[in-house]
Formats: structure tokens, sequence, C-alpha cells
């Protein structure tokens, strides 16, 4: 594998990764934190 | 032409070079020290610190910088769905609440009508001036409030004779009352229910504790149907509640 495909081998799933965590955060994490919020404005 | 020669013609026209190439240069090195004297760092500083490790302030703050870029993108990620994504789950509640409202309807022309459940819509609320237009859901507890603006079940129903709340958002979840403090006295506000279109006109607004609750209490003697919405004040917090009031000015007409 040369240089060049190994850094775009891993920037894709360094990209990949933090859209799956994003996408995680959005449709998981962040609805159920906002149930615990003591008050939506 | 010897060895020496050629490195005497070399460094006379490229000094540099002909050090990098591992010469001598006898005006700029000391071969007795060896210290390399025209650069910024000598020779020992440059083995010292060999090329790619990085020092112990970098090794120390690099994750640092990492951690504080990860976590501002979460927050900025937590602010966009606060703002946006609560608005999104709204919109997507408000379209199936509108096709349950329309049937709502059409049920109670035809004699039946059922006591709504919270989360059911029981009202379409529309204030001209601000270009509102929502469907109204019975409770106003955190999941029915993520779907419109809620009516609190212990006061009277919308349009009917009493004294009826209507609470909503103003920053979060489509932020339906967002801008309410732009209403002013005489100020329309329609409430279609089952039984027809009531029509309120705003009388005053103004700004109570959230431990208040006599905006709850039912009319007294004399006084006329009234409406009143409550939400959050100031914007992006809740510490107190902004009350607008309003006066029917027309009963339930279809």
């Amino acid at each position: 594998m040369t240089i060049g495909a190994r850094r775009a081998f891993k920037w894709t799933l360094l990209v990949a990764i933090a859209v799956a965590v994003g996408l995680l955060l959005w449709f998981v994490a962040f609805p159920y934190l906002t149930t615990l919020l003591p008050e939506n404005f | 032409m010897g060895t020496s020669r050629v490195k005497e013609r070399l460094l006379a026209a490229e000094p540099e070079a002909g050090a990098a190439a591992g010469f001598a240069h006898p005006e700029v090195t000391s071969e007795s020290t060896g210290s390399f004297t025209r650069g910024r760092h000598s020779r020992e500083d440059v083995e010292d610190q060999p090329a790619g490790r990085p020092s112990v302030i970098s090794q120390i703050f690099r994750p640092i910088g990492w951690i504080s870029i990860v976590g501002g993108l979460v927050l900025l990620e937590l602010a966009a769905f606060l703002f946006w994504g609560t608005g999104m789950k709204t919109a997507a509640a408000q379209t199936e609440l509108r096709n349950e409202f329309a049937q709502i309807q059409q049920s109670a022309a035809r004699g039946t009508f059922k006591r709504p459940v919270n989360g059911e819509s029981i009202a379409r609320l529309v204030i001209p001036r601000l270009g509102l237009d929502m469907i109204v859901v019975e409770g106003v507890g955190h999941e029915e409030l993520t779907r419109g603006p809620g009516h609190m079940p212990e006061t009277a129903f919308p349009g009917s004779n009493g004294s009826s709340v209507i609470s909503g958002h103003r920053t979060t979840y489509a932020s339906p009352f967002s801008n309410i403090d732009q209403l002013e006295p005489g100020d329309e506000i329609r409430v279609i229910t089952a039984e027809g279109e009531s029509v309120y006109s705003v009388t005053k607004s103004y700004v109570i504790l959230p431990v208040d609750t006599s905006v709850t209490l039912p009319l007294a003697p004399g006084e006329k149907p009234r409406l009143r919405l409550t939400t959050c004040h100031p914007r992006f917090s809740a510490a107190q509640r902004l009350i607008v009031e309003a006066d029917r000015i027309q009963e339930p007409r279809l």
C-alpha cells in the first residue's frame, strides 16, 4: 500500500467514524439528554 | 585533479551544498568542536531532537487540543440539535396531528366526540400577526410539548366558557411561542376546535415566576371567557414565564 493510499484510508476511516458518532449523538444521545433536562425552554 | 581540489572548488561555488555533501568549510565550521556555527541550531541540538519525535510540551498539549476540538464539535452539534433538530421532530408530529385533527372534526360533525387523552390533538391555534398556525395537543408534559403547543388539562377547554391556558416552547421544538412578546392589545388569536372557531382579542401580557400558578385559576364571577398563552422568559431561559392574556370576543362558530 502506498503512502498516499494509507493516508486516504486513514482519513476516510476517521470521517466515517466521526459521521457515525455524530448520527448516534443526534438520534440517540441528544433526544435522551433532553428528557433529562429539568426544564426545556 | 585530486579529491581535495574537488572539495575546494565545490565549497567555493556552493558552500551549503558542500556542507550537505559532508564537506567541512574551513571558514564556517570548527573542526575542533565539530559544531555547526552558521545555522540557528548547533549540530548537538539537532542530534538531541531527532526529526519526527514530538517534544514533551507537544505530547502534553496535542491530546488536549484534540479533546477540545472534538468537545467543541459535540457542543456545536448539541446546539444545532436543540435549535433545529428538535424542530424537525415537532414538524413531523404536527403533520401527523393535522390529519388526526381533521378526523376529530369529522367525527364531531357526526356527533361522536370522545375526551382527548394526553398528546392528542384538540384544537388549531392561529395567530395572524405572528403567522402562527399549529395544532394544540392535550397536556403540557415534556412529551406533549415536543409535538406542539399544549393545553393545560386542569383549565377550561379552549373556546369554552372559562379560563383556558395553552403553553408552548419559546426556543426549542419549533419554538411555537417564540414571538408572542410581540403581540399587542387588540391582536386576534383564533382557536378552532371540533365545536367551531372562537376568536380572542389580546388584552395584556406580563411576566411571572414559574411557581406562580395563579394563571390556572378559574374565572371569577362576571369575568369574560379568557385564553392565556404561556411560554418561557426570557428567551433561551426558563427562569420566568411570559403570559399573554386574551378575552374571547367570538363564541365557537362552525
